[in-house]
């Protein structure tokens, strides 16, 4: 029996994909970020995706893309608001011990892409510290400041991509 | 004596700690702890109730469509609306849902459990030319385990040859799962947070070329779980034939029924194509009456008012609370202990008399000369997933036909209204109900029992343990450093508590090199 096809003819390129829990306070960045990149006109090479808490899910949606940018809350060790800007490459040097705390997560997502094939050519990974997560809708000062700068980073990486392609 | 410490147990998602005291080689106390608080229910009061059927598929990243459905029954009585879904609401309900069960038993089988039984290791020095198993010999040899850990050493059982067969179905079935999940949003509209499931039926329409779509993927997949999920469940319960003695639990079972077959405004009479049901040890069915489920918080971290029916469920976090355990609660049917899932839904169909599935089950039973209480086994939990897959991704297909392009999927509703609503239904994980309190147009209580509540929940006030903590109660370890059988029963159950913050946390690296400077 042959892997099934995807159902998709084509698939816009550039994937830029918001993940998170809109339900824990600061894990709602990336949704934030989302919703104001949706107000731009972006170019049709571009898809807008609301990946909420689904890690294992996401191996179909990162099919056929030249280029995915995640955009997530990330814990760095650094202020809350900060913003990072790597890819997976860069905060996977060296082996996972063997019995690490882990759930499949979006790191882990990408690698068991690569098993099907379904790993974007490129990722970046746009975060921001956060600082509340505890159960509730909203998002802290120190974030909600953020949302306009992340955006700006996000657009920067779709002009850059789309100037070289 | 020594105690045993897995944490987590969950090979994918979430959070959860057992603790196993063993005594001469047997484990003679264990708890069972969920280590995330949950209490998300507390967001839904004083909003729009609608909002539920979207706010609650954010609990879970496993199974945002069955709280989607669960919200959307609850909402259906409190709007008044459970009786008038159309017969395209109704079975495009079932196909999102069906459709959600295959892709979630597959995963189950492969990615979350099969590792506890095939050795992953055989590819490290994998010679052939399959192209699958040189790219898991590649991650093996940069040291990516990643998806492949936590486990032990030891008790694998399988030849080479068998080990390697495994492991490509493993890849195999990361591409079905797709498919599936495909399947789920085709009329579920997105996948994962479906947009389509609402109260009063389905957004989505039916036409020819989503019906063709949604029936193309499934016969993939009903090839696959034939050619392969199938005889790969076989032929690990061929090596490990043990297995169905090892892990026997509570042996009390209760389903609330899925797929619906009519529009009965009552869920407990609604005919389902898998039956409602309590099933006891000697496979006697009984109807069950919602008003008998009640929640314990005695060895939890929440505040104690006694055993409450979830429309009276309060959730006070508690963290201190002396002799509690868990973040799980403690749900009992009649004061009762009650296993939840594939397991009990395949016994309420066969001991309600469901051809189809006592053809499948006595085969099975058949093949390994077992008696039917050879089912409160690991192995059990195993087969009935895989049969239940089976007859699922079977049945969606005719339903699939039985829609009617052009017909209404939903029924309007007053929003004005101060009401209850029940929803009861099935995860893939087991029994879901939701239960809602409407006033003034606004939520006032919400409370959702999910299935790894039911089974991974800590001891009740009377000391009776939960389901998984009596399966492991009276279990023999070989080697207490590789507890392979405790980790066999936990994950025979699918125990799922992510309900987790997805924050990404490299390792917990510092990541100052990578901050964004000003502009």
């Amino acid at each position: 029996m042959e892997t099934a096809a995807c159902y998709r003819d084509s698939y816009a390129p550039l994937l830029v994909m918001a993940v998170g829990n809109i339900l824990r306070m600061d894990d709602g960045f990336a949704d934030a970020v989302l919703n104001r990149l949706g107000e731009y006109d972006l170019p049709e090479e571009v898809e807008l995706f609301d990946a909420g808490t689904s890690a294992i899910d996401l191996m179909e949606v990162f099919n056929g893309r030249k280029k995915l940018i995640v955009i997530d809350a990330v814990r760095g060790g650094q202020a809350p608001g900060t913003l990072y800007r790597f890819s997976p490459q860069e905060v996977e040097n060296g082996a996972l011990p063997m019995n690490s705390l882990h759930q499949v997560g979006l790191l882990e997502t990408l690698k068991l892409g690569e098993l099907v094939d379904c790993k974007p050519e490129e990722t970046v990974v746009i975060g921001c510290q956060p600082e509340i997560t505890e159960l509730g809708i909203g998002l802290s000062e120190a974030v909600k400041a953020q949302i306009e700068r992340a955006s700006q980073l996000v657009l920067q990486e779709i002009n850059q991509f789309i100037e070289s392609n | 004596m020594a105690k045993i410490v897995i944490d987590p147990i969950s090979r994918v998602e979430g959070h959860m700690k057992v603790e196993a005291v063993v005594e001469n080689g047997v484990v003679k106390e264990a708890k069972s702890s969920g280590m995330m608080y949950r209490g998300l229910e507390n967001i839904l009061v004083d909003r729009d109730p609608r909002d539920a059927a979207r706010i609650v598929q954010r609990i879970c990243g496993v199974c945002p469509t069955s709280h989607g459905l669960a919200a959307a029954y609850a909402l259906d009585e409190a709007y008044g609306v459970n009786g008038n879904i159309t017969d395209n609401g109704r079975i495009l309900r079932n196909l999102i849902q069906g459709a959600n069960y295959v892709q979630s038993h597959i995963l189950h089988f492969y990615q979350l459990a099969a590792l506890d039984f095939v050795d992953v290791a055989a590819c490290a020095d994998y010679a052939g030319s399959d192209p699958d198993l040189i790219k898991v010999k590649d991650f093996i040899a940069r040291g990516h385990l990643g998806p492949f850990v936590p486990r032990y050493e030891g008790d694998y059982r399988l030849s080479k040859e068998e080990n390697l067969v495994a492991v490509s179905h493993y890849v195999k079935a990361l591409n079905m799962r797709r498919l599936a999940h495909e399947a789920v949003a085709v009329f579920g509209g997105k996948m994962p947070h479906n947009m389509s499931i609402v109260a009063g039926g389905v957004t989505a329409v039916p036409t020819i070329d989503k019906i063709a779509g949604f029936i193309w993927r499934m016969e993939q997949l009903i090839d696959f779980i034939n050619t392969y999920y199938l005889p790969d469940v076989l032929m690990v319960a061929n090596r490990y034939s043990d297995y169905f003695g090892v892990g026997a639990g509570c042996k009390q079972f209760m389903s609330f029924g899925c797929f619906d077959l009519d529009s009965d405004p009552d869920l407990t009479k609604r005919q389902r194509w898998l039956p409602q049901g309590i099933v006891t040890s000697d496979l006697k069915l009984q109807r069950i009456d919602p008003g008998k489920i009640t929640e314990e918080v005695q060895n939890s971290w929440f505040a104690d008012h006694g055993a409450q029916h979830p429309y009276d469920g309060i959730t006070i976090p508690e963290r201190d609370k002396a002799g509690a355990y868990s973040w799980i609660k403690s749900p009992r049917y009649d004061g009762e202990v009650m296993e939840v899932g594939p397991l009990a839904r395949m016994l309420a169909s066969y001991v309600h008399g469901d051809k189809a599935v006592q053809d499948m089950v006595n085969g099975v039973l058949g093949k390994f000369k077992a008696s039917p209480d050879a089912l409160f086994s690991v192995l059990g939990r195993h087969a009935a997933r895989a049969i239940e897959t089976k007859l699922v991704a079977e049945k969606l297909k005719d339903w699939a036909l039985q829609l009617q392009p052009g017909q209404p999927t939903f029924t309007d509703f007053n929003l004005d209204v101060n009401s209850r609503g029940m929803g009861l239904h099935e995860a893939p994980r087991g029994a879901l109900g939701h239960w809602i309190v409407v006033e003034g147009g606004k939520t006032r209580n919400y409370q959702a029992v999910v299935p790894t509540t039911w089974n991974a929940g800590p001891m009740d006030a009377k000391g009776q343990p939960g389901p998984i903590e009596q399966s492991l109660i009276g279990t023999r370890v070989k080697d207490q450093r590789n507890p392979f059988e405790l980790v066999r029963i936990v994950r025979s159950y699918d125990p799922c508590l992510s309900c987790a913050v997805h924050v990404v946390t490299p390792k917990g690296e510092d990541l100052g090199r990578f901050v964004v400077g000003a502009e």
